[in-house]
């Protein structure tokens, strides 16, 4: 972290944060604070390069899930679930509703452990401060627990021996996940007690994650890169069989069951009642709301019924709401050129004319790496970007021009203008607990909110779809594939389709153009390049750059706000993007997962 | 990864990690040893029989029923018959019993002595208590009576019984007289205890001290036979402790090698010499056959989801790409210590990060593997997405396999060559994606 002068674009002091820590991949934070500490101008820039459509030219379509499982080792699964349905859509493929159900509840799987493993992994410490924990009374710590939760871990015992261990690991001198923190920060509001309960609850997630991937490794027959299969899912149901390995039986289907009873208990007296906790000491923390105010768009997710993906079918919300007007949710058309179109004036990328966007299934990505006029060092070692040229390895992509925030929040807000009650209900629930007005949703505490609320959404509609292909295997259906178009000699000379899911992170999709059996194009647009965008044409600012707009800050050499903020997006930028450093210099600090 | 594998096909004996038969189907292999032979098995149940017939007419004829008095009720005679005719039995299968331990396999010795002076042994009788007492969280495996249970065996048994034969035929010779052999045996107990009230006091608090015996060692099989890795009520009966791991589908059973061994690639495979890692892992499993308790992971670029594997490792070995400013295609082996020692002072890999926090996160959760190999290579490209490994650094894949078998050698793995080459089915990375097919098109 430096801190610089003006450069001259906004004025005020301008803080550099590279990288943001603890996140995974590797991004950029260039802000400009006025004499009160205030942030005045944003820039975001991903230092990574996409290069899948690269790999992919040329190669069987039925293997791309399998390359874009590896982009990223987050997303694995909802990549690979994007691709699977890119190939099927392009190719008219349906799938049997037992695929269809063992795909929502994997989906479902990531969710809720990307939900969970993100806050608190990742997020929680932005706002709970650990090394305040071991001023804590194990006492009133218990006494706190037992007052927001029926968890049964709550003993004074239980916290005091919890305390001693984490002062031991601390005392060791080997931090690990806890080193980047800015310990004793003004901006940390929890009293000791609550970051001793929320210490604790960091480490039962961290223990609890572990079984949670088990059902991708039931369903997807191994964990980590579960097995996807174009036509519907690899794992075959064989109820009757014993002991054999490799096909779903009834243990197995216990065992799912329980890992979801469990996920559902944990985040009903764990994960929301953290959130309340946290939330009640932040609540006039409520910046960082960015474009969650104005624009949001959802692309919907977990049908009902299998190959229905219009919006009254899926159970996440599908639409767009623009400037605000909640009282309208647009549709959208992945298949519309006119609708999502990805610009590059901003981005290390060459178009004919960029002052034009492109449809995915038109994308180009050529690198074209210039600096702006006003930046400053060298190419190889930037002081600072110069926002108003070429500054990021990110695209920009609009929906119909508009630059738009994605994620949990993005869907909730969506849902609730929907009037939908599965997300109205819990959502009013929550503000009225805390005391505040719809409007503090719009915030980096609402987004952090509504990722709770999706996780528990999510571990319920788990149940709901286990419960579902149960039903379904009873009654005799154990079809769990359709490879009636698995041959190539079956497929047209040309076909092109799109994918979409709504990753743990946000709206994602894959476009694909199939020519002589083989993959012609393939685009990827991730939730990070909506969130993470650079500006456009119009100069329209992304969802990161928005968010930390007019966010004070108690100590910008600290720069915890901008963490806090960016973070809660979730973002995912090795998932985006690509390490592209000209000397080597830079590979060494970009973090890979 | 693999799983335990054990019904190989004829062609493949030396060299199947996955077993499967015709229709696609695997067994998992679960080692048994032949612990208790036929006349421990007859003495222990013939025993637990006899001194629930004893306990149940001694307490009765300790503390008699309420009855009609007089003749034509014999109640109590039988009882009294009961218990003396079981007392002879106990006492000729005890006696057995000893014998057995001087013929039979050395577990057959096993509960006639506690070696007071092997430190370990005690250290081992501290964790089963904090194993009973919910304290740990892994068993350790005994193919015997658990140090624990071998002191409770000891002292609740092989002490105990004796004792209550003798007091027991002490008052026995009382009725039987004074010059019944059981006098002339253990007439002698009375020369401690002159009135006989004390021999049957003692006799009485035997047999709620085998009461309390009997409780918990009911209790602990139970507890054990459910909650170990081994079997405990039904090796009882067919004489053979089966070895079950289950915690893990597709875990090795722990059993007969209780060290699991983890060999780990990561790295993205998207990212040229990035992929390193994880092809080394993959030319690894296609050269070697590794037993059951060896697991072959693709780690990928994967945080938190390796947890799991670490933690269930008491050594591992990773593959990884290492920036340690060597020249490309430079190998580098740390071991242990210099591991995390390492990843602290200098970012030696590019997600050292993710995998430091991944190690970090098992210490903190209390479970991390105890030997670390990190096998490193240093990259020449990483920028090249999509491309193949660069000829530097591919050539360093062979070397860094013969150093991992090297590893695993020393620390007693048998590491088998293949013979034949795997099927497709059996590969760690498919779909297009494994080495071969990745490049041959990344080339054209």
């Amino acid at each position: 972290m430096e801190l610089h002068g003006s450069q001259g674009f906004k004025p005020g002091k301008r803080i550099v944060v590279d990288p943001v820590t603890r996140i995974e991949g590797h991004m950029r934070v260039e802000v400009n604070v006025d004499s009160n500490n205030v942030i005045r101008n944003a820039v975001s820039s991903g230092t990574m390069w996409r290069g899948i459509e690269i790999i992919l030219n040329g190669r069987d379509p039925r293997d791309a899930w399998a390359f874009t499982e590896r982009i990223c080792g987050v997303c694995t699964g909802t990549h690979a679930l994007t691709s699977v349905r890119a190939v099927e859509n392009a190719l008219s493929i349906a799938i049997p509703e037992n695929a269809n159900s063992i795909r929502n509840i994997m989906q479902l799987c990531l969710q809720v452990h990307d939900h969970l493993v993100h806050f608190y992994h990742l997020h929680a410490l932005d706002w709970v401060d650990v090394m305040s924990a071991l001023k804590a009374d194990p006492k009133a710590t218990s006494a706190l627990a037992q007052s927001i939760s029926s968890w049964p871990l709550s003993s004074p015992g239980y916290f005091k021996d919890l305390q001693i261990r984490l002062t031991k690991f601390v005392e060791s001198g080997q931090l690990g996940p806890f080193k980047s923190g800015y310990w004793g920060h003004a901006a940390y509001k929890l009293p000791p007690e609550a970051n001793l309960m929320a210490v604790a609850h960091y480490l039962e997630a961290l223990d609890f994650q572990k079984d949670i991937v088990k059902i991708h490794a039931i369903y997807g027959g191994k964990n980590p890169h579960p097995n996807w299969l174009v036509g519907g899912v690899s794992c075959a149901i064989n109820v009757d069989g014993t002991g054999a390995v490799g096909a779903i039986n009834m243990e197995r289907l216990n065992l799912v069951s329980s890992v979801i009873d469990r996920c559902i208990e944990f985040t009903e007296k764990v994960y929301l009642p953290d959130i309340v906790t946290i939330g009640s000491f932040y609540k006039n923390w409520l910046y960082g709301g960015g474009l969650s105010g104005k624009n949001v768009m959802a692309y919907g997710d977990i049908p009902e019924n299998a190959n229905d993906y219009s919006a009254k079918n899926l159970k996440l919300p599908r639409g767009v709401i623009i400037n605000g007007n909640l009282n309208e949710v647009l549709p959208l058309d992945h298949a519309d050129p006119e609708q999502i179109q990805e610009f590059v004036s901003h981005s290390w990328y060459k178009y004919d004319d960029e002052s034009k966007g492109r449809h995915p299934w038109d994308g180009i990505t050529e690198p074209n790496y210039l600096l702006g006029p006003n930046a400053k060092g060298t190419k190889t070692d930037i002081k600072e970007l110069d926002e108003g040229g070429k500054y990021s390895w990110i695209k920009a992509p609009r929906w119909r021009g508009n630059a738009v925030e994605v994620g949990p929040l993005a869907r909730y807000i969506v849902g609730c203008a929907q009037n939908k009650p599965e997300f109205k209900e819990p959502t009013e629930k929550l503000l009225k607990t805390l005391g505040l007005p719809a409007t503090a949703l719009f915030s980096t505490l609402g987004r952090t909110a509504a990722r709770a609320l999706e996780c528990e959404w999510a571990a319920n509609q788990m149940r709901y779809f286990q419960d579902k292909l149960v039903a379904r295997i009873k009654a005799g259906d154990s079809s769990t594939a359709n490879i009636d178009k698995w041959e190539p000699e079956s497929w047209p000379k040309e076909a092109r389709g799109y994918g979409f899911t709504e990753a743990p992170r946000g709206a994602l999709a894959h476009w694909i153009k199939i020519k002589e059996m083989k993959i012609d194009n393939y685009q990827c647009v991730v939730p990070t390049t909506w969130n993470g965008s650079p500006r456009d044409p119009k100069g329209n600012i992304g969802a990161f750059e928005a968010a930390l707009m007019d966010t004070p800050m108690a100590a910008p050499e600290q720069p915890l706000e901008i963490l806090r903020t960016i973070h809660s997006f979730d973002p995912c930028l090795a998932c985006s993007t690509h390490v592209m450093s000209p000397d080597g210099q830079e590979m060494a600090a970009v973090r890979v997962r | 990864m693999m799983d335990a594998g054990s019904r190989p096909a004829e062609s493949e004996l030396a060299s199947a990690a996955i077993a499967l038969d015709a229709a696609g189907e695997q067994a998992a292999a679960r080692p048994t040893i032949y612990v208790y032979e036929a006349p421990v098995r007859t003495c222990h149940w013939v025993n637990a029989l006899s001194i629930l017939v004893l306990m149940v007419s001694g307490y009765l004829i300790g503390t008699p029923p309420p009855m009609v008095a007089a003749s034509g009720n014999f109640v109590i005679g039988y009882i009294r018959f009961a218990h003396f005719a079981a007392a002879q039995v106990l006492a000729v299968f005890f006696l057995v019993r000893i014998l057995w331990a001087l013929f039979g396999n050395h577990h057959s010795r096993q509960i006639f002595y506690i070696p007071v002076h092997r430190k370990q042994f005690w250290k081992d009788v501290l964790h089963e208590i904090r194993w009973y007492a919910f304290l740990e969280r892994e068993p350790k495996i005994y193919v015997d009576h658990n140090p624990l249970a071998q002191t409770a065996i000891f002292t609740g048994f092989t002490l105990l019984v004796p004792f209550m034969i003798v007091t027991g035929f002490a008052l026995f010779s009382e009725g039987a007289g004074i010059d019944s052999w059981q006098h002339e045996l253990f007439g002698w107990v009375f020369a401690l205890w002159p009135n006989s009230h004390d021999v049957h006091t003692w006799h009485r608090l035997g047999m709620w001290a085998l009461t309390i015996f009997l409780m918990v060692h009911i209790y602990a099989a139970v507890r054990e036979d459910i909650m170990s890795p081994q079997s405990i009520i039904s090796s009882m009966i067919s004489g053979v402790r089966q070895c079950r791991d289950n915690r893990r589908r597709g875990a090795a059973p722990i059993c007969s090698k209780p060290r699991r061994v983890l060999l780990l690639g990561i790295g993205n495979i998207l990212w040229a010499d990035e992929g390193f890692g994880v092809r080394a892992v993959e030319e690894f499993h296609h050269r070697y056959a590794v037993p059951a308790e060896v697991t072959i992971l693709d780690g990928g670029t994967q945080g938190l989801q390796l947890v799991n594997y670490l933690q269930e490792s008491h050594r591992l070995i990773v593959f990884d790409a290492i920036d340690y400013g060597l020249e490309p295609g430079e190998l580098k082996l740390v071991r242990d210590e210099e591991v995390p020692r390492f990843t602290g002072v200098r970012k030696m890999s590019l997600h050292h990060t993710g995998f430091q926090e991944v190690i970090s996160a098992c210490c903190l959760l209390g479970h991390c593997p105890k030997h670390l190999v990190l096998i490193g290579c240093q990259p020449l490209a990483l920028d090249d997405w999509g491309g193949p490994l660069t000829p530097a650094v591919r050539n360093q894949i062979g070397p860094a396999v013969e150093l991992a078998r090297f590893i695993l050698v020393e620390w007693g793995v048998q590491v088998t060559p293949r013979i034949t080459p795997l099927r497709k089915s059996e590969w760690l990375l498919a779909n297009g994606i494994d080495h071969l097919h990745y490049e041959m098109r990344a080339r054209t």
